[in-house]
């Protein structure tokens, strides 16, 4: 277990770096970096935001590429709020923005070998968006509900990965439930499945819980730029996924 | 990826997409994450000037995200409202914003719990909650306008409404909380401010700040923190204590609102709030006809029996209550008692 998110965290995280880039060099090619990796790992409520807008599959990829080149290529254009706000809302506010004013021109300039910061192959755009969308006739509540699913998807893909690579992959399946509040079986019934005592079980749900949400808390910290910020997005994200 | 495999989360009604977060309910998860580790309250606080700005503009029209306000419709527990206009779609709309003075992560978080609680209620005799959202960093909530004020300004402006007029109301109200019940939720601050007249003149239930899910057992944000309180005048006895309440509490309130149209007094009065708790849980209420002459005395221990101390001395549900109105009433109890069946079932 690594230490848990505290304020520390927010010298470095990589919204906060974006926003508080210097003009020299170095701080430069760290922020543009950081905004690389932002944008690979949220590119998919943004592409089902641009579907649901009524763009074919085609247009959508080309259109989500285009638009992550043009802001990684200006350090993020229109940053006029920088150090504030979080990424979520800049990034959905920059594509709105995109579709409306630069679309066309970034058309123009698509022939001369654009940075190509989304590997379509290794993807399933089209996949993933039958199954979303008919969640919101939205595009915005699509976008932040897959926001924050995408979130909480992801941090609980990396907790599996690192109880598999422990190899602990048996205890989390028959853990997880309790991620929730609320565990799918009685205890004495998951400590004799997995050949622990019951007090063993315990510390282990607490463990996984308190993982989890470390993992899940530093994964949003990386998009906001600030620790009440980090409170607020959680609570909206809880929102989001609330809303029907 | 198969959609028909979404379910609600039965603890908080959200979407389940089970594929994509290992069946387990990813508003649960994420609200599991705000915990602490100790399991104790947050006390994060938000940044000093952030979005205050945006509270109380003073002239209208002005623009607020894609809204346009065009004048305060008034100020509750929970914030302000707004009379505004969907500006891409030009719908009118009332527009709650969390009041400054309480913007804390915990009224936030209990100001989005109302917004979601009451979209799920959709009934003619219930305010219409479009939705709730987040507007240049403020949390808000768009609803539906009744059109002609609260009951309490109705009082204000007209004094004791006469009998009929009073039970009517009451009986819309009744009608409004019972599909809200049936939807799992209970009110919890029924009085006449929070009834919302229409131009026809049938009552609407709205404000559910303090409502509650009859599903989950705890409400990790709000009750933990022993915070929820109703409007004293109107509270039960055991909401005021803090005990588990049920429907029979909304029925109290329910009470309590009727005692107050008809004769523009609260059942229980006092200097200040905590003398107001103690009538509430010791005495009984002055008798109606005490304070009005032409309430029939079978009225009357309708009104008595809402107001019972104990839960058990009240009406068991909302068709008991409504039976026992109906004779005072310009409604037709057979139609009254189809729709209600209709509309439950």
């Amino acid at each position: 277990m690594k230490d848990p998110p505290g304020r520390r965290q927010f010298a470095t995280t990589h919204w906060s770096l974006v926003g508080a880039a210097k003009p020299d060099e170095a701080s430069q090619t760290r922020a543009r970096e950081a905004l690389e990796e932002l944008c690979r790992a949220y590119w998919y409520p943004l592409y089902a935001f641009v579907r649901s807008r009524g763009y074919s599959s085609d247009d959508a990829q080309d259109l989500t590429q285009a638009f992550f080149a043009r802001i990684i290529e200006t350090g993020g254009f229109a940053l006029a709020e920088r150090g504030r706000g979080r990424f979520r809302s800049y990034l959905l506010g920059a594509m709105k923005h995109f579709l409306a004013n630069e679309w066309h021109r970034a058309q123009r300039q698509k022939r001369g070998g654009q940075v190509q910061i989304i590997e379509w192959d290794a993807l399933d755009p089209e996949g993933r968006y039958a199954g979303a969308s008919e969640q919101s006739d939205n595009p915005e509540h699509l976008f932040d509900r897959e926001w924050a699913l995408e979130t909480v998807a992801g941090a609980l893909q990396a907790l599996r990965d690192e109880m598999a690579n422990a190899g602990k992959s048996e205890q989390f399946d028959a853990l997880k439930g309790s991620l929730t509040g609320e565990d799918e079986l009685p205890r004495e019934e998951i400590a004799a499945r997995l050949g622990m005592s019951e007090g063993a079980v315990k510390v282990a749900v607490h463990r996984l819980r308190q993982r989890y949400r470390n993992l899940l808390r530093a994964a949003i910290a990386e998009t906001v730029s600030n620790e009440a910020d980090l409170n607020e997005e959680m609570r909206y994200l809880v929102a989001v996924l609330q809303r029907r | 990826m198969n959609t028909s495999e979404k379910d609600k989360c039965k603890r908080c009604g959200a979407v389940v997409r089970r594929e994509s977060t290992e069946k387990l309910c990813p508003a649960c998860l994420m609200s599991g994450a705000l915990e602490p580790p100790g399991g104790k309250a947050e006390t994060v606080s938000l940044a000093p000037g952030e979005s205050l700005s945006l509270y109380g503009p003073s002239e209208f029209p002005c623009e607020f995200g894609g809204y346009r306000l065009l004048g305060l419709l008034g100020r509750g527990g929970m914030g302000t409202v707004y009379e505004a206009e969907q500006i891409a779609t030009g719908r009118r709309v009332g527009l709650k914003m969390l009041g400054q003075q309480l913007d804390s992560p915990d009224m936030r978080q209990r100001f989005l719990r109302e917004g979601r609680l009451a979209a799920g209620v959709n009934h003619p005799n219930s305010l219409y909650i479009f939705g709730s959202e987040e507007v240049e960093g403020l949390p808000v909530i768009t609803m539906e306008i009744a059109g002609a004020g609260t009951l309490k300004d109705k009082l204000k402006k007209r004094g004791p409404l006469p009998v009929t007029e009073a039970v009517d109301a009451v009986l819309d109200v009744i009608s409004g909380l019972e599909s809200a019940f049936a939807g799992g939720v209970l009110h919890r601050d029924i009085k006449p401010s929070n009834c919302f007249v229409c131009p026809d003149g049938s009552v609407k239930v709205g404000d559910f700040g303090l409502s509650v899910s009859t599903l989950a057992r705890t409400d990790t944000f709000v009750t933990a923190h022993g915070k929820i309180m109703g409007t004293p005048a109107y509270s039960s006895p055991e909401q005021l204590r803090g005990d588990t309440l049920d429907l029979r509490s909304d029925i109290y309130s329910v009470g309590a609102t009727l005692f107050t149209l008809l004769t523009n007094r609260a059942p229980f009065e006092g200097d200040n709030a905590v003398q107001v708790v103690a009538n509430a849980v010791n005495k009984k209420p002055k008798p109606l006809t005490e304070l009005r002459q032409d309430v029939p005395p079978s009225l009357e221990r309708v009104v008595a029996r809402c107001l019972a101390k104990e839960p058990d001395g009240r009406y068991a549900d909302y068709t008991a209550l409504r039976n026992a109105l109906l004779p005072f009433s310009s409604k037709e109890p057979e139609p009254a008692s189809m729709k209600v069946r209709l509309s439950v079932g």
